[in-house]
């Protein structure tokens, strides 16, 4: 297809990029999809939203985020010019807080009165509880008992913003099934309730509701790129789960075909064992969570668990823009492991003095893994997404079992 | 005509609603459905509506998302339904409609699916995930192959989209009794809205209805009987039998329980 195209053609008037998205959903919760759509319609373009949300991202979140050169790291590895657009330094520590507050003005401006969210790393369900305690907001985060295990951080951190952190025990106990818990919430309460989606995936208009509101990172970087260097990156890199920040800071470099896109999955324990979460590299075109998607299932369309050391990645779906941009073939679906993560996160921590999530130390890692097959002057930007502090036991537990 | 319209004009004329119940194959105990599905043929039950179970039944409360998970332990899929259905009709001539989630469907194969309902005998499919924006995916092929899509219209739905729902349905509209997902209510959450759906959807199609969601109890069908030409109990059954020891024991659990609630 003619990339120049891309931006004016997808989604299309029903939600589809190609052959993915649409709204797979009870009809219960259609009309507040409609009305959601129309919302965002409505109000994004008004000088009043513009306004209020670039005012409170430059001083509430902290934005523009650094691009930060790891020269350290560059020199290191002896290859290509690494560069780390910063998201873990906004405020909650990722890019999730873009989206989160997004759309907790849209639920404003639609007069919902609750807030209900997923989360697998905790992230978002911290970016969410944040901006539902800015906006006083009841807000009730759903998260899976193994997650709330493994990001013990992160939920005593929604507790104290004054969010109800509700366990999910049903299914695999992660991401995917307090996915399904909080839309069984939405469907229950969708009169008063908006459902702040965490990734790009989810029924339309969410895919593209999150992603216009995490595109912020690559518009940015294309302004930083050409002030700094005068010129485009070379290659962009970025983790992908359900695909949020990896669709944020590709997507305004889309129709630039010149600028290589590089997704990151979790190979979790190998893509050649069935413990992983490489949704892309090894699934098929299937419907969960409200939209057709390339998901890991069985032959018999039973979705499949998953593993990851990283809670964020640990989802077996991708979203539907991803699964469209791997068939045109405009970004590169690449795979890492749990145990080259870990080895990334160390060798970052110790380079640069930067900690990084887990989802993020897979995109760290394909490049560290790749760098003799860049160019010296190639500059590559990774999506540095977010901050290490909540893996740090998971970390340390890793490390003890495992000599890396 | 279709089979299932068949019974609810055969039933109106009698004055008499349509029973409608599901079951989660195999569910609490195996070699349980065919024996179930002919208690409730002979029970008063004029459609059986098989649950086939799917790993992220978003639609479902907590029995039905149990049930399914029970059967999927004992890899219940479509082909094994299909065979159950098969059976079931060899002894009885009950309607049989299978609820079922879009993916597993996908994986099957549309066209492979169509063919294997027709063969075992379905006589209709309810698919909580796929609202009126995505029945193109299935809608030509049910039609030319006289499978009724069923569809569900929520209490949230528009007017005009009713029309449009109610258009599109099969063999009845499945009205959802309230805003939320599968399971038992409490009697009295059956009040005004309630009324006002029902009474919005007979206002503008003359299609039989059939409610369901949150039913348990007969006090709740002599409340919606005005309204209605038909109730589907699902969740209520599926937990009767939870408590048994062994499936003869589900089988009189369920008898008990369901000529209690379908007294007519």
């Amino acid at each position: 297809m003619n990339l120049s195209e891309y931006y004016k053609t997808y989604p299309d008037e029903h939600g589809y990029f190609g052959d993915f998205g649409g709204r797979f959903v009870p009809e219960t919760i259609i009309p507040a999809l409609n009305e959601l759509e129309n919302a965002y319609k409505t109000i994004v373009h008004t000088d009043e939203f513009k306004n209020t949300i670039s005012g409170l991202l430059a001083n509430y979140v902290g934005r523009p985020t650094p691009l930060y050169y790891a020269e350290f790291l560059t020199e290191f590895l002896d290859g290509p010019k690494i560069y780390f657009k910063r998201e873990d330094l906004n405020h909650t520590g990722a890019h999730k807080i873009n989206n989160a507050l997004g759309q907790i003005l849209l639920a404003r401006h639609m007069g919902k009165k609750r807030i209900i969210a997923e989360t697998g790393a905790g992230q978002h369900g911290v970016a969410t509880a944040t901006v539902a305690a800015r906006f006083g907001m009841e807000c009730v985060v759903y998260m899976g008992a193994e997650d709330i295990d493994r990001q013990l951080p992160n939920v005593f951190r929604m507790e104290l913003l004054g969010t109800e952190v509700r366990s999910v025990t049903s299914g695999t106990q992660t991401l995917k099934d307090a996915t399904n818990e909080a839309i069984r919430d939405w469907v229950s309460n969708v009169q008063d309730t908006h459902y702040i989606i965490g990734s790009v995936v989810g029924p339309h208009p969410y895919p593209m509701i999150v992603r216009d509101f995490q595109r912020i990172i690559g518009d940015e970087l294309r302004q930083q790129a050409l002030t700094r260097f005068s010129r485009l990156p070379d290659v962009i890199v970025a983790c992908v789960g359900g695909g949020s920040n990896a669709i944020g800071i590709f997507y305004p470099f889309i129709e630039d075909k010149d600028v290589r896109l590089i997704g990151v999955e979790a190979a979790g324990l190998g893509t050649e064992t069935d413990q992983h979460a490489a949704s892309i590299t090894k699934g098929r075109t299937g419907v969960l969570h409200g939209s057709k998607m390339t998901l890991l299932q069985s032959s018999e369309g039973q979705i499949t668990p998953t593993h990851s050391i990283s809670a964020g990645l640990d989802y077996p779906g991708v979203g539907p823009e991803h699964s469209f941009l791997n068939t045109l073939k405009r970004v590169e679906y690449q795979t890492a492991d749990d145990v080259s993560a870990v080895k990334a996160l160390k060798l970052l921590s110790q380079k640069e003095g930067i900690i990084p999530a887990l989802e993020t130390a897979h995109a760290i890692s394909y490049v560290i893994e790749n760098a003799a097959k860049f160019k010296k002057d190639d500059i590559v930007v990774i999506n540095l997404s977010g901050r290490g502090d909540k893996d740090l036991s998971s970390v340390r537990k890793f490390l003890e079992r495992n000599d890396v | 005509m279709s089979k299932i319209k068949a019974i609810f004009e055969e039933r109106k004329k009698s004055g008499l609603k349509v029973n409608i119940a599901y079951i989660t194959p195999e569910y609490p105990f195996s070699g349980l459905t065919v024996p179930l599905a002919v208690m409730l043929a002979e029970n008063n039950v004029q459609i059986i509506e098989i649950g086939v179970p799917f790993s992220d039944p978003l639609a479902d409360g907590p029995v039905i998302q149990k049930s399914s998970f029970e059967a999927l332990k004992k890899n219940i899929n479509i082909e094994k339904i299909l065979n159950l259905v098969t059976e079931i009709k060899e002894q009885t001539d009950v309607a049989i409609v299978l609820m079922t989630y879009i993916n597993p469907i996908l994986s099957f194969g549309i066209d492979s699916f169509i063919a294997g309902c027709l063969k075992a005998g379905v006589s209709g499919i309810i698919i909580p995930d796929l609202p009126l924006d995505e029945i193109a995916l299935v809608k030509k092929a049910f039609d030319d192959a006289g499978l009724d899509l069923i569809m569900l219209a929520a209490p949230t739905t528009p007017s005009d989209r009713l029309e449009n729902i109610a258009s599109n349905s099969r063999g009845f509209i499945y009205c959802v009794s309230v805003t939320g997902v599968t399971g038992i209510r409490k009697t009295d959450y059956i009040d005004q809205t309630t009324y006002d759906f029902l009474n919005r959807i007979r206002s503008l199609s003359s299609k039989p209805i059939a409610i369901g969601f949150g039913l348990s109890e007969r006090e709740q069908l002599n409340r919606l009987a005005p309204y209605t030409d038909g109730f589907i109990i699902g969740s209520a059954l599926i937990k009767t039998m939870e408590p048994a020891s062994d499936k003869f024991e589900a089988l009189k659990f369920a008898r008990d329980f369901i000529q209690k609630v379908f007294s007519n």
